[in-house]
């Protein structure tokens, strides 16, 4: 089943002074299955973001329409079901904390719905537990990692039981251990939940472990393919100021120097493989 | 003159119930010319660290000394923090939330006004800072700051610390939040000012595969300690460790590794990929196959020279450069 339609959706945020609007998502047409796992990647201001906020109706289409499951997020009546669809998950985990105890935050959502206590009870602990802090519910929040606060953010956003989960750049201030425990978190809710993800990310190893990848250029959709197929196409990749992860830069640098390797490796055990394979040929 | 650290600790919320131990009696030298690249994750000490640097948090316990101007816990003598804080520039963390005046030259000339230049000298430093970092004056120096793309922005906060002509330069994870392109654009820069205006560098970095290609030394803070200082060949042997910190050894040194394993020894000092794919193409050569000279991996093409331990290893070269071009036109 899709979860989230585009057809031909424009944004341009208003004119400022003597500047033109100009648009920042540019008739992108595109179509996310439940269940998938997508990477979203492009140069900053390519109109990821942009993106993003259309996904949920916190921005609406000029042109062109998104429906989420079915509803146009331009249908007033229904603007509260799409939102709690497609959860969203920002950069700062710091901006995204609204009360000082970490039950509290979780609740805040459930809350605003109207929901019943048992049901604010069950939810907040279902969330904590996708997200393995359910010993931290007494706690407060501000005296934690950023990987700890970031998967706080995404138990809130469960807690409103949403079917697509889009982070968007969620990974992009934590350090490795933090980032690495988000990576696992969703890709749990995604294999266990079967929950759509859409992971805006300048990380490429990331990219790497998502199912398909969306590469954004000026507004447009310029790649969608597997994140093996992307990084294959070498320096095409440069006009979209990408770079591939560490191990296809390595390969492409030893195919450039004559080396008999394939330019489009891209974990390290193929690297490895290609050249045991290759030095021991005669 | 070097940055000396003797015996530092520190601890938040000193006496209450929440006092927690930021860094635990700390000692290091940091001499002129180096690209030092601190690592560890978040919560180990290494802002707590460079802060004290510039005099930004007290020292409690332990001495700091910068330039010869000397931090203590005691009261008196009172240090130069002025003297001190036109020594270390620091840029924090996106230094672009900073930029607050409505036009970029008088945002990148807050510093030398306060520092009590005459508002045209100190215009005049900025356009200066503004063509090191990159940006043109006349096109950007009218504008706001909100009106620049975001690698224009951090290069103008970036331009408002060096408009001062640190000595020496501290950055905190300065790549954070960009795109390849744009990472790579600012660790040039990095390396342009350390040639060019500030000839030490302090990165706080959390990518293995990128610092290792830029410094020539690495420190791992962990627990308020200083974990590991030694040659980065020697501190990738120490991987279990690195990990059990939140960090992790270098792509290149994992597949030297795995190589090894399955008989292929490329040898000492690979510390990253432009060090294993130099070693990876002797071994190509030594079989006879034709393989063309290696320059060290440019993805962009743009790569600037005097980074790291690469291919060509230029690195010893810019740590020994101390002698900073005198792009001011003042002398230094």
């Amino acid at each position: 089943m899709t979860a989230i339609k585009l057809e031909n959706v424009c944004y341009a945020y208003e004119a400022d002074g003597d500047k033109a609007a100009v648009n920042a998502v540019d008739g992108v047409s595109l179509e996310i299955e439940e269940g998938a796992f997508v990477a979203v990647v492009g140069h900053n201001g390519s109109g990821k973001s942009t993106l993003a906020r259309l996904l949920n109706g916190l921005l609406l289409p000029d042109k062109g329409s998104v429906t989420v499951f079915g509803t146009d997020t331009r249908d007033e009546k229904n603007i509260y079901n799409v939102r709690s669809s497609v959860g969203m998950v920002f950069q700062n985990p710091d901006n995204q904390m609204v009360a000082s105890v970490v039950e509290d935050d979780i609740a805040f959502g459930p809350e605003n719905l109207g929901l019943q206590r048992e049901e604010i009870i069950r939810r907040v602990d279902w969330a904590l537990e996708q997200v393995g802090m359910s010993e931290y519910r007494k706690s407060t929040p501000f005296r934690m990692s950023g990987g700890q606060k970031q998967r706080l953010a995404i138990a809130g956003v469960l807690a409103i039981r949403p079917k697509v989960l889009v982070l968007d750049e969620s990974t992009a201030m934590l350090d490795p251990k933090g980032r690495r425990e988000v990576m696992d978190v969703i890709h749990a809710l995604n294999k266990r939940e079967k929950m759509s993800v859409i992971h805006i990310t300048h990380y490429m190893e990331e990219v790497l472990e998502a199912d398909r990848v969306i590469v954004m250029d000026g507004g447009r959709i310029a790649l969608d393919d597997a994140p093996h197929a992307v990084f294959a196409r070498g320096a095409e990749l440069k006009k979209f100021r990408l770079a591939p992860p560490a191990v296809t830069l390595i390969a492409d640098a030893l195919a450039e120097c004559g080396a008999d390797i394939p330019r489009s490796v891209t974990t390290e055990e193929e690297l490895e493989e290609a050249i045991c394979r290759s030095l021991s040929k005669d | 003159m070097p940055i000396v650290v003797k015996g530092l600790s520190f601890a938040y919320g000193k006496g209450t119930p929440f006092e927690k131990k930021a860094l635990d009696n700390i000692s290091l030298t940091i001499n002129d010319g180096e690209f030092v690249g601190i690592m560890g994750h978040t919560g180990s000490g290494k802002s707590t660290f460079i802060q004290h640097l510039n005099g930004l948090v007290k020292v409690q316990e332990g001495e700091v000394e910068v330039n010869g101007i000397k931090l203590t816990s005691a009261k008196r003598p009172k240090p130069d923090y002025k003297k001190l804080r036109a020594t270390v520039g620091m840029v924090f963390q996106y230094p672009e939330y900073q930029l607050f005046d409505d036009t970029v030259i008088k945002d990148v000339s807050f510093g030398p006004k306060n520092m009590g230049y005459k508002r045209e000298e100190a215009e005049e430093m900025a356009r200066r800072a503004l063509r090191l970092v990159g940006l043109d004056p006349d096109e950007v120096g009218e504008k706001a700051p909100f009106e620049l793309s975001g690698g224009q922005k951090r290069r103008a906060a970036i331009a408002g610390v060096i408009v001062m002509k640190p000595q020496i330069l501290v950055l905190d994870e300065p790549t954070a939040g960009l795109d390849p392109y744009g990472k790579e654009q600012i660790l040039n820069l990095i390396l342009r000012l350390k040639k060019e205006c500030s000839p030490t560098v302090i990165v706080i970095s959390h990518d293995m595969d990128e610092i290792t290609r830029y410094a020539s030394r690495l420190i791992v803070f962990g627990e308020g300690k200083v974990a590991f200082d030694m040659p980065m060949e020697q501190l990738f042997e120490h991987g279990r460790e690195l990990e059990e910190l939140g960090l992790e050894t270098p792509t290149a040194v994992r597949l030297a590794a795995a190589l090894k394993a399955r008989g292929i020894d490329l040898g000492g000092g690979i510390v990253n990929m432009d060090t294993f794919t130099a070693a990876v193409l002797k071994k190509f050569a030594e079989k006879g196959a034709p393989v063309k000279e290696f320059s060290g991996i440019d993805w962009f093409g743009e790569r600037a020279e005097g980074g790291g331990q690469g291919a060509a290893a230029p690195a010893q070269e810019a740590a020994d450069d101390n002698g900073a071009a005198d792009i001011f036109g003042e002398g230094l």
